[in-house]
Parts: structure tokens; sequence; C-alpha cells
């Protein structure tokens, strides 16, 4: 029997809504305009932060790095230190390596110009997911031998060796002879000044003609990307328990980097959330007013109904339908535009564009939810009204 | 076993610092099968009255019971019950619902019964029958003439198969040759035994009933058997009626206000 009369009512009301169809639209205007701002915003903030999140991603999330800011004091952590820690904690990390940045003139032949100079260890290939096109990268013996051989970029392979592979070719580097062990796929556009103008050499052999010996910055890798925050604590300790204080040196890791981002784009959202949220109350103050017209409008049908045999209940199910079916409409409208319009503005602005699955269920939650909060009045008013008067009203 | 019975209903209206005794002490029996004409002035308490009857109101004080069952203490949704179950209404304005098609309009009181699809189809298509209107089920009250709307209406007021019919002025909003169609409906229906109760002030009609009350000023001024005289309203001939009309309202305090022409 309830479903009989809740069939009639969503019929009536789908009947009185596409009766009034100007009047509907704008109704749900308010409600459109609400969830599809929340739904294209939140989109939009999605994009950006999976763009972001994706790049970080590819720079390896299990990576640590440890910065020795200060050398003021005697105490000091060298990589041995760190490598010790490291088999210590084997849970925890997986290597470390040390790094060492600096400038050198490249030569061969009459040919000369300054390349980045990086100098680290073996383990570095696996910490760094290091990728090469020819040859190999730094091993333990050339660490060990002091070795003077370096991988070079691609800049380097086109400037210096016509684009011929430079694998067991020599190279000049500050004066002293270098033999190239290995080459480095392309990653930026191989141009003088991008990434792929560097070389790559031991920093034992690198320490030997470099003025700065110290080395101030060390690579780690944790286990897993969940094993990060706490490999992380334990560097904390073990520096502060070396170095004697904690503010000689900084840990930092992308995946801190990527909670970061998380939290502040998780802030970013819930404010436009909120103030789509807004409009989304306007909206449903909208549908207030219409459904108190619609009511007064059909005061007489309401007195027929009532002397028919209506009673309170039905008659307040039907005009609160008619609300809820309005909001509902406008929601689904809203998830429909503010969709569209993601997709179609944000190859424009050169993003991208990711629909938040929970905004899409929470703002049509939502909608529905104004539409019987604001309903409810308007469908209270028209069920207490006396049969008689009703009838008698024009 | 009467079918309506009203036991000394007072109905007060309060119109800011005054009251106004719609009903005043007002005892009325009717019984199942008959025929009755209320009539009465413009604020005479028949539209009141009818309330009563029609359980759209309760009294101030006094009782009313409607096929046995009292209406006077009832609340809201149990009134609607009753209104479904035991009346069926028949309105001056007709009071079809003008986006329903007739069909549509003739099932609303089953909807509310809470009877299935094909019950309610089934019983709106016979009600229809009987007026004639069975062919026209689908059409909107807008594409039906007064006589049609008002036959709808009457249809409506059956499908629930009531014990009681109401009518109030079911001819006033209708040219004569419609309402004649109306009238005749009434009587057809009265003959197969329903009971009907119609408030009207044009004599012409009333006199068609088998039982004539007459109410002025909230109390019942005049009860009689028309059996005798019951006229059809072709019959009457506008002679004929300014002789009744004087030889009735002799027995009453004023003349009545609005009387129509046959």
């Amino acid at each position: 029997m309830i479903l009989t009369k809740l069939t009639q009512s969503v019929k009536m009301s789908a009947k009185s809504i596409n009766g009034n169809k100007g009047r509907s639209a704008l109704t749900m205007l308010g409600i459109v305009i609400g969830v599809a701002s929340v739904i294209l915003l939140t989109g939009i903030g999605g994009g950006a932060t999976k763009s972001i999140t994706d790049s970080l991603s590819e720079l390896g999330t299990k990576l640590i790095t440890v910065n020795i800011t200060r050398r003021a004091t005697s105490r000091t952590v060298e990589l041995e230190d760190l490598q010790e820690f490291v088999s210590e904690n084997p849970d925890l990390l997986n290597g470390v390596s040390p790094y060492i940045t600096s400038t050198a003139q490249a030569k061969i032949g009459r040919t000369n110009f300054s390349t980045s100079l990086d100098a680290s260890d073996a383990a570095y290939e696996s910490i760094q997911n290091v990728k090469l096109t020819s040859g190999r990268f730094i091993g333990d013996s050339d660490v060990s031998k002091r070795a003077y051989v370096a991988v070079v970029g691609t800049y380097i392979q086109n400037e210096l060796f016509g684009g011929m592979d430079p694998v067991g070719q020599t190279i000049k580097l500050n004066g002293k002879q270098f033999t190239i062990i290995g080459l480095y796929e392309e990653s930026g556009d191989s141009t003088e000044n991008s990434e792929d103008n560097k070389v790559t050499i031991p920093y034992t052999t690198a320490t030997r003609f470099l003025k700065n010996k110290t080395i101030s910055t060390f690579y780690l890798e944790a286990t897993t990307e969940d094993t990060v925050e706490q490999a992380v604590d334990a560097l904390q300790d073990f520096m502060t328990r070396k170095l004697g204080d904690d503010s000689g040196y900084r840990v930092s890791s992308i995946a801190a980097m990527l909670d970061t981002m998380n939290e502040i784009m998780g802030m970013l959202t819930t404010m436009l959330a909120g103030i789509a949220a807004i409009s989304l109350v306007v909206g449903g103050i909208g549908i207030m007013n219409i459904m108190t017209v619609t009511v007064s409008e059909r005061t007489r049908e309401i007195g027929i109904r009532k002397a028919i045999g209506a009673r309170t209940t039905d008659i307040l199910l039907q005009f609160l339908i008619e609300s809820i079916i309005l909001s509902a409409m406008g929601g689904v409208v809203g998830i429909g535009v503010g969709i569209g319009l993601g997709q179609v503005i944000t190859p424009a602005m050169g993003m991208e564009f990711a629909v938040q699955t929970n905004m899409v269920m929470m703002s049509f939650g939502f909608a529905v939810f104004i539409g019987v909060f604001f309903g409810i009045a308007p469908a209270r008013k028209a069920a207490k009204l006396h049969p008689i008067e009703a009838l008698r009203s024009e | 076993m009467h079918m309506i019975r009203l036991e000394n209903i007072t109905k007060i209206y309060k119109m800011g610092s005054t009251e106004v005794r719609a009903l005043d002490g007002v005892s009325l029996h009717i019984r199942p099968h008959e025929f009755v004409a209320i009539i009465g002035p413009s604020g005479s308490g028949k539209s009141t009255l009818m309330n009563m009857i029609g359980c759209l109101d309760v009294p101030t004080s006094g009782k009313y019971w409607i096929d046995g069952i009292e209406g006077s203490k009832m609340r809201d949704n149990d009134l609607a019950d009753l209104r479904n179950k035991k009346l069926g209404f028949i309105f001056q304005q007709y009071n079809l619902l003008s986006k329903l098609t007739a069909i549509e309009n003739v099932e609303l009181p089953l909807i509310y019964r809470g009877l299935s699809a094909g019950k309610r189809r089934k019983l709106a298509i016979e009600a229809l029958k009987k007026v004639g209107l069975e062919d026209k089920m689908n059409h909107k009250p807008t594409e039906l003439s007064g006589g049609q709307q008002q036959r709808v209406s009457v249809a409506r007021a059956l499908s629930n198969h009531p014990s009681l019919i109401l009518a109030d002025e079911p001819t006033g909003a209708l040219d004569s040759k419609s309402g004649i169609e109306i009238m005749q409906m009434l009587h057809d229906l009265h003959e197969e035994g329903n009971t009907i109760v119609l408030i009207t002030h044009d004599l012409n009609i009333a006199k068609q009933a088998e039982r004539i009350i007459t109410i002025k000023d909230g109390k019942i001024v005049g009860d009689m058997d028309n059996k005798n005289d019951m006229a059809d309203a072709a019959n009457v001939k506008a002679s004929d009626l300014n002789d009744h009309i004087a030889e009735k309202t002799a027995d009453l305090d004023a003349p009545l206000d609005g009387g129509g022409a046959a």
C-alpha cells in the first residue's frame, strides 16, 4: 500500500515538474551550480595534485635525503657511519650513497665547455634509479681504486663524440684524463643547460681534486614506501646522537613532501567544498520559495485531495517528494555539468582533471538533503491545510 | 439504523472578537436510501451543516455519526479515512484535478484507499460506465464540457462505493440541459438504493428530493416530506415554481434568495 502511494506521489511530482518546466529549471539552478562547482573545482584540484604526485613519485618514493648543514663542531657523520647504521637497520633501509655536486671543464681536443659534475658510489645506481643506455655505472672497485672513470650524459655524447657511443673513449675533466664507462639515458632535451649535460665520477676520485673534501649530502633508500617514516625517525635519532644536537642536519623524504602536499590539497578541497556548499544552501532556499508558491497555487487541489480522503501524511509526502526530486535532478545535472566542463576546460589550460568520486557522492547526498530540509516546511504547510478553507480558495 | 445522525450540533466561529454561531443546536436523522435536500439562503449554515455531514469539520459541541461511526471527536487522519470510505462528494465547481485524466481523477479516492492498480482501474471504469463517459476516460478536464466534468465528478464520488453521496450545489455551475442530466443521474442513483444528501439554495432542485430540510440562521426551521410532490426537473414549469415558492415560504420568516428559474 505504501508502495502504491509512493509511486503515485512520484508520478504526480513528475507531472507537476514537467508541467512547469521553466520554473522547475530555475528552481534547480541553484543546486546545479552548487554541485557543478564542487565537482569542477575539486576535480581540478585533484588533477593538479595527481600531476604533482605522479612527477614526485617518478623520483622515487622510497628516497630519503640527509643534508649536513653545519660543520661548526668537530663531530661529524661520515659515510661509514651511515653505512653502519644501514646495516644495523636492514628492515628500514636498503642502502646509502654519498653525493657531491660541482662543475668541471670537459675537454676533448680543442672543444671544451663547462659541465655539471656529480660524484657518488655504486649504491647510487639503485637508490636513484639510474638509467643507462650503454656501458655500466660506477662500481665498488672504481670507488676503492679511486679510478678515473666517468658516466656521461647525452649532451656530451653529441658535443664531443658526434652522437656516437662514447663508452671506452677518454675525456679530460679539469685537466685530468677519465675513461668513459657508461652513457646516461636522455632525460631532458640534451642541450647545454639541460640535465643531460653532466658527468658522474666516483666520490673517492672527486675528493682528490675538488677543493671541498667533506660530503654534506647522502641519499638513502628505505625498504618500502611504508617504512620511510620510520626510517626517517630512526635517522633523525641517529644524527642527533652523532652530532650532539638536532640542528646541524636535515632529513627529508619525498614521501614526506607528498604527505604535506596531500594535506594542503585536502585543506584546499575542503575549503572549496565549503564554499560550494554555501551555494547549495542558497539553492535550497530557492527550492523552499518555489515549493511555498506551489503549495499556495495548489491549495484547492490539496483541499480536494483531503476531501476525498488524503491524510496529512499523504499530502506531506507528495510535496516533500516533489522537492526531493527537484533537488536530486539538480544534483544529477550538476554532476554532469561539472564533469563536462572539467573535461573541456582542463586540456585547454594544460592541466589534468581528476573527478573525485567521494565529492560526487557527497554533493549528490547533500543536494538531496537540501531538498528534504528546505522542502519540509512548505510540505507541512500544505499538509496542515484545512480542507474546507482549501476548497474555498481560488 | 440511521445513515446520518446529528445530535445537538453547535459550531461557533471566532471572527476576531465576535462569535458566529454557524450551527446552533442542530439535530438531524437521515435514514439509508433517503434522498434529502437541504435548502437555505446564504449564511443560513447549510455549508457548515454540509461540512459536518461530510466529516470535513468537527463541531464545537454535539455529536454526529455517519453510518454508525462517530466522527465528532475524530482526529484529522481518521476523519480522512472516514471520508474516503463512507462518502462520495460532488461539488459545485466539479473540483477535478486539471493535470489528471478523467480516469485518473476517478481513481483518486481509490489511491488513498490503498487499492492496487488493477483493482483501481476496474472500479474506475465501472464508475465511468455508469455516468456514460467510459469513452472519454483518457481526456483531461479541459477537454470536457461542464456537464461532462460534473459527470466525471459523479463517477469519482461513486468509485469507492460510498454509503452516502453528498452533493453541494451540483448544478450551480451548469447550463440547464446539463443540470437536468445531472439531476436525472442523481435520481437514477437514488433508485439504485444510494443515500443522497443535496445542498442547494434552489427550490427547483430541492423539490426533486423526497425530503426537504430548511435551514436558517443555523437552525433547522423546516423538515418536509416531499415524496408525493417529488418532481422531475424537466417537468417543473415557471408558473408552478412561483406558486410553489409562495406556498412553502409562507411558513418561513423571510423569503429565500437566489431561487433559480427552471
